[in-house]
């Protein structure tokens, strides 16, 4: 089955995960290991945008092949964001967009982010956003931008975590172009109620290495109550569909 | 017009009695109150609301304290109360009693509470599980059944507030302990001033210090009138 990564990074967290830097050579490793395809990658950096998508371009030009990147943005800077927005969204090795409004410290509904919002809607690029962080990340905050911006598909990360999973259902309710990514999140019978309820097309594997363990991750779809079908939409076919791959 | 208080046994303090309430209302200037008791029996706490509101006849009203984790007996409760006067509102606390506003399997209480008039006061604010987005979503479903986030989302989540009220016409708030001004005139210019509710939430709070706060929105004196009592008497029908 062709599977996947929609969701990795590359990089340094010494504080959050040990293991110094962790680079793209090892994200190949593991997902050679674990029979993944290709991914996505982001970089992030709230002190310098451009430094990080400078550093996610490069790694994509190392793997043409097999990674793709999300420009990250910074919403604290909304014209800067555009700018960066427009300067990278012209190179097709950028497939998304990435927002953490935890890791950032903003609310996501703010309406002085509109404009940011407006133009990444024009760009046709996908947002994949941190979510199940309280009290910027909740699932019920992005799905107010998802509402007011219908032509972009909103990405919830990690399904609402543990504490916020339920909230995304109410999410989903809400703004029909609202998915989830399974990554992080390791409560099957509720990722198979979503199924059950919404459908596997609005939900997509992914890793979040090096936070996350691939293989343990990817073991997951293994788990999940769902058909072939279902599963090779999840690992796979919904990840081309949304990012162009 | 308070549109939150308790009345009974408080957590933090002992026991408050509507005694301590109607001295508090006096002292401050207050004509009239709703109040609700919470604990763990929804029939036997609505019961001493009901004898109080009997007590004080115009000057205290009661909410509907309804436990929705049994759906049956929360259905059942609300058809006991529907139709006495002395209630006025429907009380629910998903912080207290642990459940997520937006489950589906409350959705015929919802639907029952919808078909009274009676608007909801929730508590919210508490995290994870009385969000007012939260709130919202269920007020989205929902639209003839106003729902009033109590405590405006506190702390982490007066912001959300707005947003809640943003997204569902039927969302109000009341400025019970936030202590946001800017936030609650955000709130007044970008939904209006027909949404913000007065409150207290006696006795955890003091009622002079909580009013003290309406002079200080620096609101037109019409949208002050509503926001101190004119809304609730409409919300509320009393």
């Amino acid at each position: 089955m062709k599977t996947i990564d929609m969701h990795a990074h590359t990089g340094d967290f010494t504080g959050f995960i040990p293991g110094g830097h962790h680079s793209a050579e090892e994200l190949i490793r593991k997902w050679d290991e674990s029979g993944v395809e290709q991914g996505m990658i982001s970089i992030l950096d709230q002190h310098d945008m451009t430094a990080a998508n400078e550093r996610t371009r490069q790694t994509c030009a190392r793997y043409p092949e097999r990674i793709k990147g999300y420009i990250y943005l910074y919403p604290h800077d909304v014209q800067g964001s555009i700018a960066e927005l427009e300067r990278c969204r012209v190179d097709a090795c950028f497939r998304g967009v990435k927002l953490h409004p935890s890791n950032d410290v903003y609310y996501p509904f703010f309406e002085g982010y509109y404009p940011l919002y407006e133009a990444i809607e024009k760009a046709g690029l996908p947002v994949l956003w941190h979510s199940g962080t309280s009290p910027y990340s909740h699932p019920l905050q992005i799905a107010v931008v998802a509402r007011d911006f219908p032509g972009t598909p909103h990405v919830l990360a990690h399904f609402g975590l543990a504490d916020l999973t339920w909230e995304c259902f109410p999410a989903a309710r809400i703004a029909s172009n609202v998915m989830v990514d399974t990554s992080a999140n390791p409560i099957v019978p509720v990722l198979n109620e979503w199924i059950e309820h919404f459908g596997a097309e609005r939900m997509l594997w992914g890793s979040d290495f090096p936070f996350y363990d691939v293989e343990y991750e990817r073991q997951k779809l293994a788990h999940l109550g769902a058909n072939d079908t279902d599963r090779e939409l999840i690992a796979s076919t919904n990840a081309q569909r949304v990012f162009g791959l | 017009m308070h549109c939150h208080v308790i009345a009974g046994s408080a957590r933090q303090r002992s026991e408050y009695g509507i005694d301590e309430l109607l001295a508090s209302m006096d002292a401050a200037g207050v004509e009239a109150a709703i109040c609700s008791v919470m604990g763990d029996d929804q029939t036997s706490e609505n019961d001493s609301i009901a004898a109080a509101s009997e007590r004080h006849h115009g000057r205290l009203y009661g909410y509907i304290n309804l436990d929705p984790r049994d759906p049956q007996s929360a259905l059942a409760e609300l058809a006991r109360r529907v139709g006495d006067p002395r209630f006025v509102g429907i009380k629910l606390h998903p912080a207290n009693h642990a459940y997520f506003p937006f489950a589906e399997r409350f959705r015929p209480l919802y639907s029952a509470i919808e078909k009274t008039g009676m608007p909801v006061l929730w508590h919210s604010g508490t995290y994870p599980n009385s969000t007012p987005l939260q709130i919202a979503a269920v007020a989205l479903e929902h639209p003839d059944m106003p729902c009033v986030l109590g405590h405006f989302g506190l702390t982490d989540f007066a912001a959300e507030s707005v947003a809640a009220a943003r997204l569902a016409a039927n969302v109000y708030a009341d400025t019970s302990i936030q202590t946001s001004l800017p936030l609650l005139r955000a709130f007044v210019d970008e939904v209006g001033p027909h949404r913000l509710l007065w409150g207290s939430d006696f006795p955890l709070y003091v009622t002079g210090y909580e009013l003290a706060k309406v002079a200080l929105l620096e609101l037109a004196p019409a949208d002050r009138e509503l926001v101190a009592g004119g809304n609730a008497r409409r919300l509320y029908r009393i």
